[in-house]
């Protein structure tokens, strides 16, 4: 009997430390543009902070200026994937005797962002001082986390049938918790599930995600 | 007895794996931007920012390029094993004809984790750099 709780748990270890080798994020690099420069022969630093912020907006978002009066204006990306901003783009305005310049820098995060930041600038200059413009992808949407009424997982909480007391807690880091504070974890792999409560059950999620059967459990979802 | 040596030894190792594993998986990265000082030095010829701006980025960063003959510089902090990089900055030289001398920006970006620096302090020691060249 003992051996065989060890080789459960062993096996549980297996099967949760494969899920945290799953679930490791990839690395990201930065990115970064820096070569391009616009010198005017006319208009004043209010003329290039105009056209800093407009052309930032077409392709980013919030333009504004990191300093008031500088000339020096900033715009993030949408939320990516992450849930943070993975394309920044900044204009700096310098006004000169006659005219003022301006410097484009672009910073993005791959391979989260879908463009370069050499694309990104060439953009936002373009649209400063005029050029040909090349359509940008999407940034992707970040993806929302679980809930408990999505039956494509066994996020929630679920109910025992033959005890109603008796309730567990999934979370979406695949941990069970039941209604007495005992923990466990859940995986789901199609509509099987490796149940880890008081040793490793399987069991079978049914068609309409409701309903949770086998190794010795029924348990029916709560949204 | 040996067997359940063996088995103890491959559950703690297997219990030490999984603790790294959860302790070390990394967070979303954060992309940070700067926008850092900007500088008008006069009586110094423009070659000077471009050397400062070379040497400033090497010492902070670890590389520079200069895009052409421009006067606009970047560089990219250390590089990992996979050929990717978390830090990087641009240095802008321009020259300025009424104080025969020039304006230099700087500007900054750090992907955190796994940067252990931000983007204001990468710039703030760019800036530093820069500025203590003679």
């Amino acid at each position: 009997m003992i051996p065989l709780l060890r080789r459960g748990a062993l096996a549980a270890l297996a099967l949760a430390s494969a899920f945290v080798w799953c679930s490791s994020n990839a690395p990201a690099s930065v990115d970064i543009s820096a070569g391009i420069r616009h010198v005017s022969p006319d208009g004043t630093l209010a003329d290039c902070s105009a056209k800093a912020k407009q052309s930032l907006d077409a392709f980013l978002e919030g333009a504004a200026e990191s300093t008031p009066g500088s000339g020096d204006w900033i715009a993030n990306s949408r939320n990516g994937i992450a849930g943070t901003p993975t394309a920044t783009a900044v204009v700096r305005c310098y006004p000169l005797p006659k005219g003022y310049f301006a410097t484009f820098t672009c910073v993005v995060q791959l391979p989260d962002n879908p463009y370069t930041a050499t694309a990104l600038c060439l953009d936002v200059a373009h649209t400063f001082y005029g050029g040909a413009i090349t359509a940008l992808a999407a940034i992707p949407t970040p993806t929302p986390l679980p809930t408990g009424c999505a039956t494509t997982n066994l996020v929630g909480t679920w109910v025992s049938d033959s005890d109603s007391k008796l309730t567990f807690t999934m979370t979406v880091d695949g941990d069970v918790t039941d209604s007495e504070g005992v923990s466990g974890n859940w995986g789901l792999k199609g509509n099987t599930v490796t149940f880890t409560y008081y040793g490793n059950h399987t069991m079978t999620l049914s068609a309409d995600g409701k309903h949770l059967s086998g190794g010795g459990y029924s348990l029916t979802r709560k949204c | 007895m040996a067997k359940t040596l063996r088995i103890r030894l491959a559950a703690i190792a297997t219990c030490l794996w999984l603790v790294l594993g959860l302790t070390g998986r990394p967070a979303p990265a954060s992309l940070d931007t700067f926008v850092g000082a900007r500088s008008i030095v006069k009586n110094q010829p423009l070659s000077s920012c471009n050397n400062k701006a070379r040497d400033a980025l090497i010492a902070v960063l670890g590389r520079a390029a200069e895009y052409g003959d421009t006067g606009n510089w970047a560089g990219y902090g250390a590089i990992d094993a996979s050929g990717n990089s978390f830090a990087a900055a641009a240095v802008h030289c321009y020259p300025l004809d009424e104080v025969q001398g020039y304006v230099v920006t700087f500007t900054c970006a750090a992907q955190s984790p796994p940067a252990t620096e931000s983007a204001s302090i990468i710039c703030g020691k760019l800036a530093a750099a820069f500025g203590g060249q003679s």
